[in-house]
């Protein structure tokens, strides 16, 4: 593998990621289990050999300090390299819809700088996906592109995925065009979707820091298509599992989606793993009237209810008599007794008490915020000492 | 090196020879427990949890897979500069050298180690039980007694107690007398193998029994008796809580199975200290559409399509369709394919089970322990294969 830099913008905010979290960035979301949103793509660049990546934050950034850390989990706390936090720049409507906004690259230019590496990968960080980068650096190195980005033909999509972009090609593969914001009807055909990851010459990201100086509102993406003509544009197809959140609809989708064999095999089970922060939690217990099927589990829960089609992430209490079903229940959430819950999303120290009924729309699951279970918590912590 | 007020040295270079082929590549300590823990795991978290911050971690036989485990400690927040876990094989020097020969030996050849940091106290603890405790209680108790040594004990039921060390003591706690495994005890207090030295007091007395020609060099039968004899002061800790010995197939089997007790008296769940350990990385587990789980734990990187009924599943296990796991425990990445049963079987790390094969037989004779069946690390069990209860499977070796 040549040695390249990665940078990971987290500094996003869509139309509709909000509708997530009010106090979570959309790259600190928590997925399928026992993931962060940020997980895949740093784990993508750390098992495709790249060992320095620049995080971009976002402005509510403590959360993926506090996951990052020094970037153990992914062998990135380095003497040479390693994990570099880059403030970002501009927030709020500045920046909005924006993935890689030219002001975030402007105020760290110094990696670039410091950089003595020909390319660089850039990716956002709402992808669910493991994507081997090494074929597409080798691709981009061995036809001396400017560019090369990376798109899977995608049949139809959905409304959220209306603010991505498509790409237009040639026969040999080259970018002739890149269309923003596509007629979210589309055409029944599959089209190439641009997957939010790129590779790049560092001396052209460096050339567009300085030429771009006073349009930092820019999108890296917007100069690359208005540049088109004087750039060697290549493209990469991913053939694998991608899934991007966007939306409260498409995070559902994505956490679903790892209930399918292939996608779960793809992603965790592979020569290359998703890396994350570990907690020391037991195993998850099941007790004697426990039921459950076709879900995923993390540890630390412990299951006397029923569960079905459901992820549950860490330290979950389901107790005796509850059903659960088609739903995503956060961390340290509690489940009461005889409560029934359908198509919803507990986010993290929900507490549902006894015999409660909840449900959701299939096509629109209900999201409940409530965090009580950090106030039970803590009373237990204070009993202790 | 900075001064510390204590340090730990880990006894972890048993064979664990009762632990049959569990033991038979890998030492007893690095034994995968509970499903997510190895069983050292205990003792290094008690040692973190104590506040202690440097711990000699002593090997001897088969250690490969400890010491990739174990590593410089960063799973306990070991890994530390001014102290941290250092890993002490036995080693030469210019007069010779050779195997580590008992317990106190290998600590007396350790000596310099313990020297660097100057400690005022050397806790001395073993990496083959299950137990929480906190370390710095009883070294408050070792210095309000002004003792020399603190032994910790703990009460047994009488009819076991000729396995242990038993300890007579008087009403202040001092220890009276100390008897190795004796045929007629004379009290129900055991040794839990966890000692608190003076460190002028250790030094002097490892130095002595090096000298002493018939000694056996071992901490219960060689140490402690000699320092009664010198009349030095030894005190017994008094420990309530849960302690188990995982030395034999049986203890093994009965700790795991504690910890799927209703109200567990070792509950993993309610601990309010952390239990640390080196885990691998695994995705959640999954549960199939046909799945029926029950009193079971499950960790993660599992995938689960068949039945499992009061059982303990490690990192990574796969039980297929159609198959059926009853009152087992399931190490780590151990494969049980497709139609199989399982009864109280022991499954070992990696090990690959084909499809229709019923482990576990009920048999008319009377089975060895308990009716336990163990089968070896990385086995491969044949399609279609029965085996019988409490038969313990080696696996072939290549000539």
């Amino acid at each position: 593998m040549r040695k390249v830099n990665g940078i990971i913008s987290c500094n996003y905010e869509g139309i509709h990621s909000r509708e997530l979290s009010p106090h979570r960035p959309l790259a600190a979301t928590m997925v399928g289990g026992r993931y962060r949103l940020l997980d895949f793509a740093l784990s993508s660049m750390v098992n495709s050999g790249v060992t320095t990546i620049g995080v971009i934050t976002p402005e509510k950034y403590r959360s993926i300090l506090d996951h990052i850390g020094a970037g153990k989990p992914w062998n990135l706390d380095r003497k040479n390299g390693g994990i570099y936090i880059l403030p970002g720049s501009e927030f709020g409507l500045f920046s909005q819809g924006k993935k890689f906004l030219m002001a975030d690259l402007q105020r760290n230019v110094e990696i670039l700088e410091r950089s003595s590496v020909e390319y660089i990968i850039v990716s956002g960080c709402n992808q669910v996906m493991n994507v081997n980068f090494t074929p597409v650096v080798d691709k981009t190195a061995d036809l001396q592109a400017d560019i090369c980005l990376i798109y899977k033909n995608i049949k139809g999509i959905s409304a959220d995925e209306a603010s991505g972009q498509v790409l237009t090609l040639a026969a040999d593969g080259s970018v002739l065009d890149i269309i923003m914001n596509p007629d979210a009807a589309g055409s029944k055909e599959p089209r190439p979707w641009f997957i939010d990851a790129f590779v790049i010459k560092r001396s052209l990201l460096l050339k567009m820091t300085d030429g771009y100086s006073g349009h930092g509102n820019m999108d890296i993406t917007q100069i690359i298509q208005r540049n088109i003509q004087r750039l060697k544009v290549q493209s990469y197809e991913h053939k694998g599992y991608l899934g991007r959140v966007e939306s409260l609809r498409s995070y559902y989708q994505c956490n679903m989606d790892l209930l399918n064999h292939g996608v779960r095999h793809e992603l965790f089970l592979g020569e290359n793993k998703i890396f994350t922060k570990v907690k020391e939690n037991p195993p998850t217990k099941y007790g004697a009237w426990s039921q459950a099927e076709d879900s995923i589990i993390a540890g630390g829960c412990t299951v006397n209810g029923k569960i079905e089609r459901t992820v549950l992430f860490r330290g979950v209490q389901v107790e005796t008599g509850a059903v659960v079903k088609n739903s995503i229940i956060m961390s340290d959430s509690y489940i009461g007794k005889d409560s029934i819950l359908e198509n919803v999303i507990l986010d993290k120290y929900t507490y549902i008490t006894d015999r409660s009924q909840i449900k959701g729309k299939a096509e629109e699951p209900l999201l409940i915020l409530d965090r009580r279970m950090k106030l039970i918590h803590r009373e237990k912590e204070r009993e202790q000492v | 090196m900075p001064k510390k007020e204590m340090i730990a040295m880990l006894l972890a270079g048993g064979q664990g020879s009762r632990l049959e082929c569990l033991t038979r590549n890998i030492a007893k300590p690095a034994v995968s427990f509970g499903g997510k823990y190895r069983i050292i795991d205990f003792s290094l978290s008690n040692c973190v949890n104590s506040g202690i911050d440097t711990v000699g971690v002593l090997t001897q036989y088969k250690p490969f897979l400890l010491h990739s485990y174990v590593g410089i400690g960063t799973a306990w927040d070991l890994d530390s500069d001014t102290g941290g876990l250092h890993i002490l094989p036995p080693f030469v020097d210019e007069k010779g050298g050779g195997w580590y020969q008992g317990t106190a030996d290998a600590i007396y050849r350790n000596l310099d180690y313990i020297e660097q940091y100057d400690p005022e106290y050397v806790l001395i603890i073993s990496g083959d039980h299950i137990y929480q405790m906190d370390y710095s209680q009883m070294l408050a108790f070792h210095k309000t007694q002004k003792a020399d040594v603190t032994v910790s004990v703990i009460e047994v039921p009488m009819a076991e107690a000729s396995r242990f060390g038993i300890v007579v003591t008087d009403a202040q706690n001092r220890i009276k007398k100390f008897v190795e495994k004796p045929k007629a005890p004379e009290s129900n207090l055991a040794s839990m193998g966890i000692y608190i030295f003076n460190w002028a007091v250790l030094k002097k007395a490892l130095v002595a029994d090096e000298a002493a020609s018939h000694s056996a060099n071992d901490f219960g039968k060689d140490i402690l008796p000699m320092l009664m004899t010198q009349k030095r002061k030894l005190a017994a800790y008094r420990f309530q809580g849960y302690w188990k010995d995982v030395g034999t197939i049986e203890s093994y089997y009965d700790a795991n199975m504690d910890l799927l007790a209703k109200q567990p008296e070792f509950d993993i769940f309610k601990t309010h200290k952390n239990i640390y350990t080196n885990s691998g990385i695994y995705p959640p587990h999954y549960v199939g559409k046909k799945a029926v789980i029950k009193n079971s734990l499950v960790t993660n990187g599992c995938t689960i399509l068949g039945e499992v009924i009061h059982s303990i599943l490690g990192f990574g296990v796969y039980v297929g369709e159609g198959t059926r796991i009853e009152d087992s425990i399931l190490l780590p990445n151990c494969q049980i394919q497709q139609e199989c049963f399982v009864r109280k079987t022991i499954v070992g790390e990696n090990t690959i089970i084909r499809p229709y094969c019923t482990i576990g037989v009920k048999t008319n004779q009377q089975p060895s322990q308990s009716g336990i069946t163990v089968i070896e690390n990385h086995s491969e069990i044949m399609e279609d294969t029965q085996l019988e209860e409490g038969k313990i499977l080696y696996r072939p070796t290549v000539a």
